[in-house]
């Protein structure tokens, strides 16, 4: 749920050529995420995240009933890992 | 999953019109909403425990880290429901509130406008209203009153919905205010925002008021058509900004301000985490994207050269420059309070503006840079604090029962020419204007953050003024907090609490003063 979009920043739908008095224009490299959608460390990772959710569930639903100060100190750390597939 | 996440929003915004990229990015999300169900009753069950028993735990070391985190999310505790309730409203959200969020948004993009025969949609049609020429803007007015005229009944059959069911919510989990669970998730307290609204009414005459009456005149005209408000001026530049030029003009205000945020921000360029020509299929407007910690941000711009889009740049750039110093926070606090979301962005816009302003080659030019500026300003203050005053008495009107199309029409009128002043004519069809705002359906009361945003930076900027040394240091302190502090605690160390009248004063003058300064060069 992160909040990135600029509301605020509408510009008027661009058309037309890039002026070339602009000089070069620079293109983002996506490369440090992933090197493709098909590379092997993206369907790791989807993997792991359907593991790691499963079991961070199930470890909220048991001991949230019997061990609510082991849930306390645990689950915070797993949720963030989760969110980052830190291991 | 953020990364995926990340990867897969970018590379889609890249290009919307390939669909393997749509596919990839639809299949993610799908994925993704189904791993939060997961995660969906974590904060709940979190609530459930016992304040003696979270106390005990978070005396460990390992968790002390997550304590704001947690007793932010304690601060929800209060309105939450039984685990049977709660799951309920969740399900049936998806045909309440939900289906009428998507109600106003099919309907909104079925829309069509019609100008000179030419069908229009919402977007392109309100595009007119920033013609340089009058008959243009005119004619897009009409037609978006036209459209919104005959659709009436169906938005206000939404509003009155949406209202009601935010009332039956509201009064379940015990809301004493139509706008208490707002505040309550942008983590600030109600006498704050009334601070802020008092103070911003209270300088309508002053800002809005003034700045349109000297704009009529700028325009030859005794007073303003509604369609007139936003109209370019007559001397808006014309120059092109080219790409190395931009980014010097950007690290050189940052640089000027501390090396510290030029060297930040230089790594966007050198780095390759800027997108900046415009694609065919690419999103639209500009974004900086914080991706996850481990990682860095990236920003997309759609750069044409002008002015605005250099300070597009800065403000991107702001956001990037705020995104690289909270990761130390990690994912859960990186993100900031949405009351400060804007903070770092403004600022960077603010320092660039002003080194604009001081290259300003004559006095035409300054005029036009200043007038920009100020626009931009009325739009984010008064505007967004019009709309909130509004949201509120549709809200508290409903509360007496359903409201007409009329009814609404007329609450939307009386707050427009309070807000914008007697330079403004609202003549016949601008009462259903309020139709079209997307924020209204799908985030109500969130319209006052924008304002919040832009008073802060102002005040904030007031005090680096007159300060000699150290004011970066606490500032690069209050930007590496993330979402760890409560904005008392950010802004306390300047000297500023967002509480007290006179805080929202200090940015409001800054306003008052550009617009005397805009009075003494047209004598
Ligand atoms: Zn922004």
């Amino acid at each position: 749920m992160r909040q990135f979009d600029d509301h605020r920043r509408f510009s008027p739908t661009a058309q037309g050529a890039v002026d070339p008095g602009l000089g070069e224009l620079p293109e983002w490299n996506l490369a440090d995420l992933y090197a493709a959608p098909s590379s092997q460390a993206l369907k790791d990772d989807y993997a792991k995240a359907e593991r790691k959710a499963a079991a961070f569930a199930k470890n909220i639903r048991e001991s949230s009933l019997s061990l609510p100060r082991r849930m306390a100190q645990s689950s915070p750390v797993q949720l963030e890992n989760l969110k980052t597939f830190k291991t | 999953m953020g990364r995926i996440a990340a990867y897969a929003t970018l590379l889609y915004t890249g290009d919307t019109t390939d669909p393997d990229r749509a596919k990839f990015y639809g299949d993610m999300q799908e994925t993704l909403t189904r791993i939060s169900t997961h995660l969906l009753f974590f904060g709940l069950e979190i609530n459930r425990i016992d304040d003696g028993i979270l106390d005990a735990a978070l005396a460990a070391p390992e968790l002390a880290h997550y304590r704001p985190w947690l007793m932010d999310l304690r601060k929800e505790r209060p309105y939450q429901l039984d685990d049977k309730i709660e799951q309920l409203f969740h399900e049936k959200s998806v045909t309440g509130r939900g289906a009428f969020n998507r109600l106003f948004d099919e309907t909104m993009a079925g829309l069509r406008f019609d100008v000179d025969g030419e069908e229009l949609a919402v977007e392109p049609a309100l595009n007119l209203l920033v013609s340089p020429d009058a008959e243009t803007r005119k004619k897009g007015a009409k037609a978006i009153s036209k459209t919104l005229g005959e659709n009436i009944r169906t938005f206000t059959l939404i509003t009155n919905t949406l209202a009601k069911d935010k009332e039956i919510s509201d009064r379940w989990r015990g809301f004493d205010d139509i706008a208490a669970s707002r505040h309550l998730a942008n983590r600030v307290e109600p006498e704050v925002v009334n601070a802020l609204v008092a103070s911003v009414e209270e300088a309508y005459p002053r800002l809005s008021h003034r700045y349109y009456a000297m704009k009529a005149k700028w325009m030859g005209m005794d007073k303003l058509n509604y369609w007139d408000r936003n109209a370019p001026l007559p001397e808006s530049d014309t120059k092109l900004i080219a790409w190395d030029n931009a980014r010097n003009i950007v690290l050189d205000a940052y640089g000027g301000f501390a090396p510290q945020m030029a060297d930040i921000a230089r790594d966007f360029f050198d780095k390759k985490w800027i997108d900046a020509p415009v694609r065919e299929g690419k999103a639209t407007g500009a974004f900086a994207h914080p991706t996850v910690p481990s990682a860095h941000p990236y920003v997309l711009l759609n750069y044409q050269g002008k002015t605005r889009d250099v300070m597009t740049l800065a403000h991107e750039l702001g956001h990037g420059v705020h995104q690289v110093l909270a990761a130390g926070q990690g994912p859960l606090m990186a993100d900031t309070p949405l009351t400060l979301a804007e903070t770092a962005s403004v600022f960077g816009e603010m320092l660039t503006f002003r080194s604009l302003l001081e290259g300003a080659g004559d006095v035409a030019e300054r005029k036009s840079m200043l007038a920009g500026k100020v626009e931009d300003m009325l739009n984010t203050v008064v505007r967004q604090i019009a709309f909130y005053t509004f949201e509120r008495k549709v809200h508290t009107a409903r509360l007496e029962g359903e409201l007409t199309s009329e009814q609404i029409g007329e609450l939307w009128m009386s707050v427009q020419a309070e807000s914008l002043g007697p330079a403004i004519t609202f003549d016949e069809g601008y009462e259903t204007y309020w139709a079209y705002i997307p924020h209204f359906v799908h985030s109500p009361f969130y319209v006052y953050a924008y304002a919040f945003g832009d008073c802060l930076v102002n005040s904030l900027y007031a005090v680096y003024q007159e300060t000699d040394a150290g004011f970066a240091e606490k500032y690069f302190e209050m930007l590496r907090a993330g979402g760890s502090k409560h904005h008392s605690e950010l802004l306390a160390p300047f000297g500023l609490d967002a509480s007290d009248p006179a805080f929202w004063q200090m940015g409001l003058k800054m306003i008052e003063g550009m617009i005397d300064e805009l009075e003494m060069l047209d004598s």
